[in-house]
C-alpha cells in the first residue's frame, strides 16, 4: 500500500516503544535520560542499552528510530550533548533531532552518514532560516514550529523543497518554540537547557474548597471545579486574572489534532506527522498510532475513515483543536 | 500490556472483608513476587529517594500506604495516614489497577477526573514512570502465589468474576426498574441535552464551513 504519510511516534521508555512499533508507528522518536532531550522527567527515557535493544526491536519490524537530542549545552558543558549524538549513532539510530547550532556542526562533522533533522526547538519558520540549515549542516529534515498556518507550511515547503515534519497531535506549547523562559523564570530550571518545562519536583495540587488547585513552586496556576477537566500547571496554560477576569491567558489546556486536516496537510507536501508525548503513558502511544494509523492506511485506500472517538478522551483537558493551522490572524 | 483484566469486582469485595493485617501481608507476599519478575524496576524505586504515596480506592474501606525508594520498598493497608504522604492518588479500584498494568493512560485519568492527585508530584512522577517501563501484571502475579494450583485458581477467580457482574447488572436494573415511575424528568437537563445537540451540529456545520473556506483562500492566510 502506498504510503500516506509517515506517522512518528513518541516513545518515554523501552515499553512505548514497543506499543509504538506494534501499533504501526513507521517510525519513533525517544531520547536520553538526562537534559540532552526536552522531555528530561524523572524515570523517563532511555540509557544506552535501552536505545540498542529498542533499534533491534523497531528495525526487526521496519520502523525507523530517531533520538531527539533537541535541548541547548549549558555555556562550557557541551560534553552530554556530543555523548549523546555518539551513542545514538553507535545504536544504529536512523536520525538524530538537533536544535543547537554547535551540536547539528558536531554531528555533521563527526557523524555526517547520520541524518540530521532540525527540532521545532530551533523554531525555524521561514525559507532563509530553512535553507541555512540544509545548506550548512545537511538537515534532511525539518520539524516545523506549532505557529503556522498550513497555507504558510505549504508556502514554505513549495520555497525550499525540505522535507517537512509537522504536529498532528498531542499538547501544544505557545508562543516560539526553544525561546520560552515562563518556567525558567518560576523555577530556575530550563525547558530549552534542562529540558523540563514544569518539572515535576516544583508540581503540586491541593484540594481546596472543593476544587483542585494546582501550583508551580509557590505561584498557583490554576483552579478547577469538580466537573471541569483538570490540567498540568505548565506557566503557559495557568488561569490568570486579567481585568478583573478569570481566563486562560496565553493558550488553553487543549490537545492538537489535525485528522480533519489531513488531506490539505498532504496537498501542502508534507511528508511526516509527528504525535506529540513522550511523557504520556504506553496506553496513550498505543491509542494514538493506532487511530492515525487506521486513518492514514483509510486515506491511503480511499477507504470510508474509521472511527476516532476514543482520541478525545486522551486529549490533553479532554479538548481538541486545530490550533495554528486553522488560524486566520497573525 | 496484561493479557488479562484483573477481576476487579472480586478482588474489591474481598477487600473490603479481610482485615488489614491479612490485606497488608497479602500485599508483601504480591511485592515480593512482582520484585522477582520485575528487578530493574524494584531496583529503580529503591535507588530513589525515601518517598510516601498514599493510595485511596474510592470504592474500599482501606487505604494504602505505598513506601519506597533508601533502598526498601512497602505496601501496608492503613485506616488512615498518620504522617501525609508526598503524594496521595485517590479514585475507584478498577482505574488504580489499571493504572498501575499500564492499560490506564494516567494523563487522560487525570484530566477526567478519574483520579485525583494531591500533592507534590515528583515522586508519584518518578513511580507512574518506573511502572511504564515494566509491563506488570497484578492478577498473574497474584496467581502465582496459588503455586500448582494457579490455573484452578485463575478459572475460578474470573468464573466468580463473571458471577460478580452478572449480579450486579441485575441488581442495577433492577434499582432503575423501581425508581422508574418515581423519577421525574428535570426540564432543565432536558433543555440542556438539546443545546447540547445543537451545539454539536453547529460545531460540524463550523468545522465544515471552515475547510470550504479555507480551500477557496477566504482564511488561513497569513496577513
Amino acid at each position: 500500500m502506498t504510503r500516506y504519510l509517515e506517522l512518528v511516534s513518541p516513545a518515554g521508555t523501552p515499553a512505548a516503544l514497543r506499543a509504538a512499533v506494534d501499533a504501526g508507528a513507521d517510525s519513533v522518536y525517544c531520547g536520553f535520560q538526562d537534559s540532552t532531550n526536552a522531555r528530561n522527567y524523572p524515570g523517563l527515557n532511555f540509557d544506552a542499552d535501552d536505545l540498542r535493544t529498542g533499534v533491534a526491536y523497531a528495525h526487526g519490524r521496519g520502523t525507523r528510530v530517531f533520538v531527539a537530542v533537541n535541548t541547548f549545552p549549558r555555556a562550557g558543558d557541551p560534553g552530554p550533548w556530543r555523548a549523546a549524538i555518539d551513542a545514538a549513532a553507535k545504536a544504529g539510530a536512523d536520525a538524530v533531532i538537533l536544535a543547537d547550532l554547535g551540536m547539528l556542526d558536531y554531528a555533521a562533522n563527526h557523524h555526517p552518514g547520520l541524518r540530521r533533522h532540525l527540532s521545532v526547538q530551533a523554531a525555524a519558520a521561514s525559507p532563509l532560516a530553512i535553507r541555512f540549515y540544509a545548506e550548512t549542516f545537511g538537515v534532511s529534515r525539518i520539524v516545523l514550529p506549532r505557529v503556522l498556518s498550513v497555507a504558510e507550511v505549504a508556502a514554505l515547503i513549495a520555497d525550499t523543497g525540505i522535507e517537512a515534519e509537522v504536529f498532528a497531535f498531542g499538547s501544544l506549547g505557545t508562543m516560539v518554540e526553544g525561546r520560552c523562559y515562563l518556567s525558567s523564570y518560576m523555577t530556575g530550571r530550563s525547558p530549552s537547557c534542562d529540558g523540563v518545562c514544569a518539572p515535576a519536583e516544583h508540581v503540586s495540587y491541593r484540594e481546596e474548597e472543593g476544587q483542585l488547585v494546582s501550583y508551580l513552586g509557590r505561584v498557583m496556576m490554576n483552579r478547577v471545579d469538580a466537573g471541569e477537566s483538570a490540567a498540568y500547571p505548565t506557566p503557559c496554560k495557568g488561569r490568570f486574572s486579567v481585568r478583573g477576569e478569570e481566563r486562560y491567558l496565553f493558550e488553553e489546556p487543549t490537545a492538537l489534532n489535525v485528522i480533519p486536516l489531513l488531506a490539505e496537510l498532504k496537498s501542502a507536501g508534507v511528508t511526516a506527522l509527528k504525535i506529540e508525548g513522550r511523557q504520556r503513558s504506553r496506553a496513550y502511544v498505543a491509542t494514538v498510532v493506532a487511530a492515525f494509523r487506521g486513518i492514514l492506511d483509510a486515506l491511503a485506500a480511499g477507504k470510508p475513515l474509521p472511527d476516532t472517538a476514543a482520541l478525545r478522551a486522551i486529549a490533553e483537558g479532554g479538548r481538541e483543536t486545530f490550533a495554528a493551522y486553522a488560524k486566520g490572524w497573525r | 500490556m496484561a493479557e488479562t483484566e484483573f477481576p476487579v469486582l472480586l478482588a474489591g469485595n474481598m477487600l473490603s472483608l479481610l482485615p488489614a493485617a491479612f490485606t497488608t501481608r497479602s500485599a508483601s507476599l504480591v511485592l515480593r513476587r512482582l520484585e522477582r519478575q520485575h528487578p530493574r524496576l524494584f531496583a529503580t524505586l529503591a535507588a530513589h529517594p525515601p518517598a510516601a504515596i498514599g493510595i485511596e480506592p474510592t470504592d474500599l474501606p482501606h487505604r494504602f500506604l505505598l513506601r519506597f525508594g533508601g533502598h526498601s520498598l512497602s505496601l501496608a493497608a492503613v485506616p488512615h495516614f498518620t504522617q501525609t504522604p508526598n503524594a496521595i492518588v485517590r479514585g475507584r479500584l478498577a482505574a488504580l489497577v489499571a493504572l498501575l498494568e499500564g492499560r490506564l493512560d494516567s494523563d487522560a485519568a487525570f484530566f477526567a477526573r478519574d483520579i485525583i492527585v494531591t500533592g507534590n508530584t515528583e515522586a508519584i512522577v518518578s513511580l507512574r514512570n518506573a511502572l511504564e517501563r515494566d509491563e506488570v501484571d497484578l492478577f498473574a502475579s497474584a496467581l502465582d502465589l496459588f503455586g500448582p494450583g494457579r490455573r484452578m485458581a485463575r478459572r475460578a477467580m474470573l468464573a466468580l468474576e463473571r458471577g460478580l457482574a452478572f449480579a450486579r447488572r441485575r441488581a442495577v436494573l433492577r434499582h432503575e426498574a423501581l425508581h422508574a415511575e418515581r423519577q421525574e424528568k428535570s426540564p432543565l437537563a432536558a433543555h440542556c441535552a438539546r443545546l447540547e445537540q445543537e451545539f454539536h451540529a453547529l460545531s460540524a456545520r463550523v468545522s465544515r464551513i471552515e475547510v470550504l473556506a479555507r480551500r477557496r483562500g477566504q482564511i488561513g492566510k497569513a496577513t
